[in-house]
């Protein structure tokens, strides 16, 4: 069967009509440098809350909540952005009181009533919360090009 | 070139895209898994060092563990997203495939 005949080109037009109907279809979205830098950034500031929390609570409370203010903009960014749900989902963990990211430590060293947060405790939790920042970053990196995390982030895990 | 020629020409640039597509995300979604796995192993036992002495009170490491577990699911968030990022480039690879080799057919 040769091109140009009726059937072949029927064949190969169906196909193609298909696969540009399913092109339009979303599977996720596209890289954001806004979510990018938002996740950057908040990484940065989230691990020197930390560090502040070397002392009390009241001392830095502006401080922390204009923190919390700008993760939430991060978040409704993320949710407000079209199939971006998976990333909004991971914006929610750092931000809320039930997760024990950014919003789960600070009522943390809220509860210790204006002690300082324990150096061991501080340290461990940078960690873990700088590793929860890599995830986001690490996603949205790979919507723009494939990268394994660790080649994307400075933490080995 | 005949019809079946340009489908013979497609199916093996579609199967070489898919094993290339599949083959990097399971290595890396591997790497990464190690990664996670051999992180939450050391911590753990540093932690419960920690917490044998005296470094951590029991509501920190309770805090630590709750945050790992917090970790997994963030995790495991990443890699379903970077699966459907894998399965959007392989979607954008095909359709390129086939117009390409379409017109290369029609000259």
């Amino acid at each position: 069967m040769r091109i140009g005949s009726k059937s072949s080109l029927v064949r190969l037009v169906g196909p193609l009509f298909v696969l540009f109907v399913t092109a339009c279809a979303p599977i996720i979205a596209d890289y954001s440098l806004e979510g990018y830098k938002n996740a950057t950034s908040l990484k940065a500031r989230s691990l020197a809350m930390i560090d502040l929390s070397a002392e009390g609570y009241g001392k830095h409370s502006s401080t922390v909540e204009k923190l919390l203010v700008d993760i939430d903009a991060a978040y409704e960014f993320a949710a407000g952005t079209p199939n971006n749900q998976i990333t909004a989902e991971q914006w929610d963990r750092i931000r809320r009181k039930d997760h024990n990211f950014v919003g789960g430590y600070v009522v943390h060293w809220k509860g210790l009533n204006g002690k300082a947060v324990s150096e061991f405790f501080r340290q461990e939790a940078k960690t873990g919360i700088g590793r929860a920042y890599d995830y986001i970053i690490c996603l949205e990196v790979n919507k723009n090009k494939a990268a394994s995390c660790k080649s994307v982030t400075d933490t080995s895990g | 070139m005949k019809i079946d020629d340009i489908i013979d020409e497609l199916r093996k640039g579609i199967l070489d895209l898919a094993k290339n597509t599949v083959e990097e995300f399971v290595q890396h979604a591997k790497d990464d898994f190690e990664d996670f796995i051999s992180a939450t192993r050391d911590d753990v036992e540093r932690w419960t060092i920690a917490l044998a002495e005296g470094k951590l009170t029991a509501d920190e490491f309770r805090f630590l563990l709750k945050m790992r577990a917090d970790l997994a699911e963030m995790h495991a968030l990443t890699s379903v997203g970077i699966a459907a990022t894998r399965l959007k480039r392989f979607r954008d690879g095909m359709i390129s495939l086939i117009i390409k080799t379409i017109f290369a057919a029609l000259g």
